[in-house]
Parts: C-alpha cells; structure tokens; sequence
C-alpha cells in the first residue's frame, strides 16, 4: 500500500497536474486581488470570500485531473499488468492511490489557503473596516470544512475512474456530482415560500428533497461567514451531523469502488 | 492535393483571416439600431446559486459587483431612475448572502433616497438579523422608518437594537429614539447632515456623485419648506398649490431633482414624492 502510494505521487509529479496547480495559485491570488476593488465598504471580506469561491471552483478540476493520472491512465496504459501483479491485492492498489490522492488535494488546498491568506492580509492593510475579517482559527475551521467536502469529491472520483476509464466520464461526473451536492440545498431553502419561480413549491421541494438519500450535502459545508465576519455563532446547528453524514457517504463510495475494482475485468 | 502537409497553416491562416474580415464587415451590415428599453435581466437566486456551480457566496459577489460596476442609471426616455433593476438586483444579493456589508449599505443609500425606501427597508432588515453584531443596518433602518414612513414605533424598535450593538453610540442612539418620539426636531437638516457625512465617507466617486444628486434633491425639499412657511406667515393663510409660491415672487422656479423623480404635495405639505416599481415583492 506504501508503495502504491508512492508510486502514486510519482505519477502526479511527472504529469502536468503540477504545472496546472501552480498557474491556479497564480489565478486565485490575482482574482483575491482584483475582486477587493469592487468593494467599498469591505475589500478584505469580498476578497476573502471570492478567493475561497474560486478555490471551490478549481479543486474539482484539479482532483479529477489527479485520479485520472494516478487511476485512469493506469489501466488506459496496460500498466496494470505490471501494477496488479503479486504480491499486490487489488484493494491494496486502489486505496494506496486513492490515499496519494487525498494527501496531494489536501496539500494544495492548504497551499492555497495560505496564498489566499496572505494575500487578503495584504488587502486588509489598505482600509479600516468595521467588521474585520477572521484570519485565524476561523479561516482554518472553514479550511477544515471544505477538506471534507473534497474528500466526498475524491471519493467520486475514484467511484467513476473505476467504471471507465475515459477522462470525458470522469471531469463531467466529477464536476456534475460536485454541481448538484453543493446546490440543491441552498436551492431548496430559496424556493421555500417563493411562488414566483415554480407554481407549486412545496411539491417541488419535497421531490428536490429525495436528492438528500442520494447525494450528502455540501452546500452547507460551507461556513465561511464565520471567516468573514468573525462570529463562531454563525456556525450551523447539527455540523457534527453533518459531519458524520457525509463522511459515512465517502466511505460507503470508497468500499463500492473497491469492491467494483477488485471485481473489474480488463481485457 | 491542392492543400497539403506543407501549405496547410499557410492556407488555414488565409482563410481564416479572410472569415474574419467577412465576419465584422456583415455584422457592421446585418447591425440593428438598439433601443435602449431601460431593463436589465437579474437572474433569480435559485438558478445564480446552480450558476456559479452552487457556490451561494460567490453568486451574492457577482452580483454585487455588477451593481458596483453598473450603477444607476437614468433612462432617458422617460427620464426617471432605473430603479426596477437595481431593486431586483439588491434583492437577489440580499436572498443569496443577507450579511453582504457592500449590498445593504448600497442598497440604502441608492434605493431609499430614490423613493424606494420600503424596498430598501426589507434589504436592511435582512441585514440586520443576519449581521448580529452590526448596529449600522438597524440604525439606517431606523432612520428610515422615521424619516420616510413616519413610523415612530417601529423606528425605536430598530434603534433600540442597534443601541444594545454599539455600546459607544448607545447614549445617542438611544436620545435619538426619545427625541423623534416627542418631534421636536429639525429632522429635514438632520437627514441632510447624514446625507452630507455618508458622501464625505463615499470610497468610489460614482457613490459620492449619487449622494451629491440626493443632496441636492433634500435641499430642494428644504427650499420649498422653508419659502412654504414664508407664504403662510407673510400672507396668513394655507399654501394653495406649489405654484403660488413662484407666482407670489418667493421663487423665481420650483427646485429641479436630479433624480427626476420630484417632489409632491399633499394635504398642503411638501413630500419626497415615491416611486412606484412592479413586480417587486414587499414583505408584509
């Protein structure tokens, strides 16, 4: 598993995902720059809060892009032969790549996070505002939140990279999953009572709810206003729950990957 | 061949230089003449949130830096504010991030000095439970509801919250909430100070020239008041129409509002006159 893992990182630093990260960095520390100006009243927060919207954006791209050098092109190229020969099982294989996966989504986006920090620092010397942004231990906990929410990514991912292995099924079905989780809720709550965009809102929220048994919900991983307007209360009721839920949903998508894997025939 | 392995991005580069002359002569060609028809399309917040790939946040900023980048304009074919757009457009920003410093104090100084202070009132409330620990949003809105709406309960109501905020201004705040209950004061002169402050703090231009057109849009207002009270000492009796005021000698013209909306007269006294905006949804 150690060397799966290994073998993995290899795999990423030889490919051009590095080069593609680094130019991102470049792009979210310029948007954190760019989005302040439109900001009268509060440069910092709007920075803050566009630089952690950008940094949503791009991780999903980023992670497909990781598991289909590290998993798809694996089996693209017939490496697996060599790959899945003894003494490697093939729960081994996948889950040491999978673990490669995690440790290089993780260190950039902490990476990032440090740009985007850095950076909106900067902007707050440039004016005074009446609410400061958190900076701190805020900003980490939100930095904390959304690592979950790319976990549940990766772990689709790597679902999709071991039914196909074209790179098309896997950036659209990474990006769609990610488009439908953080949506729907934020969707619901806004149709809720507003008769103005669907005749029958109630019907329709009930059958947008059935989507909650299906896909865990990352909207409301998103606590960032704690970060932008320093204020813990602004945490949601029932995280831990939340919590709890999406990780029981990453681990039931990671066994189902292994066990599709472990049966897949290649041929 | 005639095209081959060697003149193939010779040619490409031909035909294509080609396509693009032909392109921008025909559309030069085939080009309308736009009539401005005074509304812009403000996508609702449902579908901004599926836009910007269910990032609720990143939507409200979109938003907010349109209406930073847009501003007001006035249509000039009927000469008053394009209001409906930028009301909609709060809204959204206001449904999809309510804390939004930027769209709340936009929000009150564009929309309520413009006539549309119920619809900016709703965007303060919004503000003011989401941002807890902000005594600015109930403030203003109590101001408002004071100033516009004459609602002296509810405006100590707001100013009562947004003295338990600020502890430094609590004192003031909380004289403030006793004195317009009592309406001793000049509020018209007051309303001008904080328009005056509010245009001295402006960090954009376009911002401070907005304030300057409400400014002189109060001070309008003031003029006629004031010339209102002249009439009825000098000839003992109630002001008949705006008119009189001109015809007697004491103007030479009524006040024009830059806004273009005006003022009116009801009942004998001189008023912001509202404007009226479809379509909009007023909490009841």
């Amino acid at each position: 598993m150690v060397r799966n893992f290994l073998v993995g990182l290899l795999l990423v630093w030889k490919s051009r995902v590095w080069v593609l990260a680094s130019w991102m960095c470049v792009a979210v520390v310029a948007v954190v720059f760019m989005a302040s100006e439109f900001s009268g009243r509060q440069p910092a927060t709007v920075a803050l809060d566009v630089g952690i919207s950008v940094l949503k954006l791009i991780m999903p791209v980023l992670i497909a892009l990781a598991v289909q050098e590290v998993i798809s092109k694996d089996i693209e190229r017939r490496f697996y032969l060599y790959s899945l020969s003894y003494p490697n099982s093939r729960s081994q294989v996948l889950l040491g790549k999978l673990a490669s996966v995690v440790f290089i989504s993780i260190f950039l986006v902490i990476l990032i996070a440090i740009g985007i920090s850095v950076s909106v620092n900067i902007v707050a010397l440039g004016y005074d505002q009446a609410t400061p942004v958190n900076l701190g231990v805020n900003y980490w906990v939100v930095i904390g939140f959304f690592i979950v929410d790319v976990l549940s990514i990766v772990g689709i991912a790597t679902l999709l990279s071991t039914i196909s292995s074209t790179f098309g099924f896997l950036l659209v079905g990474t990006l769609g999953y990610t488009l439908v989780a953080r949506s729907f809720s934020g969707v619901i709550e806004l149709l809720k009572g507003s008769s103005v965009i669907v005749e029958n809102p109630e019907t329709y929220e009930s059958s947008i709810s059935v989507l909650s048994f299906v896909l865990p919900d990352l909207g409301s991983l998103d606590v960032r206003t704690i970060a932008l307007y320093d204020d813990l209360s602004l945490l949601p009721q029932g995280w831990e729950l939340l919590m709890l839920t999406i990780a029981f949903h990453t681990v039931a998508v990671v066994c189902l990957s292994v066990a599709i894997f472990s049966n897949r025939r290649f041929g | 061949m005639i095209v081959s392995r060697r003149n193939g991005f010779l040619l490409f580069s031909v035909a294509y230089f080609a396509f693009a002359i032909f392109s921008l002569v025909s559309q030069r060609a085939l080009e309308k003449p736009q009539e401005y028809s005074g509304d812009r399309v403000v996508v609702t917040a449902p579908v901004q949130i599926a836009l910007a790939f269910g990032d609720r946040y990143f939507a409200a900023n979109l938003e907010a830096i349109r209406l930073a980048a847009t501003g007001m304009t006035v249509n000039s074919s009927t000469g008053a504010i394009d209001g409906n757009y930028l009301l909609r457009s709060h809204n959204v920003v206001s449904k999809l991030n309510p804390c939004h410093e930027d769209n709340y104090y936009l929000a009150n100084a564009i929309l309520s000095w413009a006539g549309a202070d119920s619809e900016a009132n709703s965007i303060l409330q919004d503000a003011s439970r989401c941002r807890s620990w902000d005594f600015l949003p109930a403030f203003l809105l109590g101001f408002n509801k004071y100033y516009f709406e004459r609602n002296i309960p509810a405006a100590q109501e707001a100013l009562k919250v947004a003295a338990a905020r600020s502890p430094e201004n609590a004192i003031a705040m909380k004289r403030f909430a006793v004195m317009i209950g009592t309406e001793e004061f000049d509020d018209h002169a007051l309303a001008l100070a904080y328009l005056e402050e509010q245009k001295d703090q402006a960090q954009s231009e376009s911002l401070a020239d907005s304030l300057q057109d409400r400014i002189v849009r109060l001070e309008g207002l003031i003029l006629l008041l004031e010339k209102q009270e002249i009439y009825e000492a000098r000839f003992e009796a109630a002001l008949p129409t705006p008119s009189a005021l001109v015809n007697s000698g004491l103007l030479d013209a009524l006040p024009n509002d830059p806004l273009g909306i005006g003022y009116e007269f009801i009942d004998g006294q001189f008023k912001l006159r509202q404007i009226r905006i479809q379509g909009v949804e007023r909490p009841q």
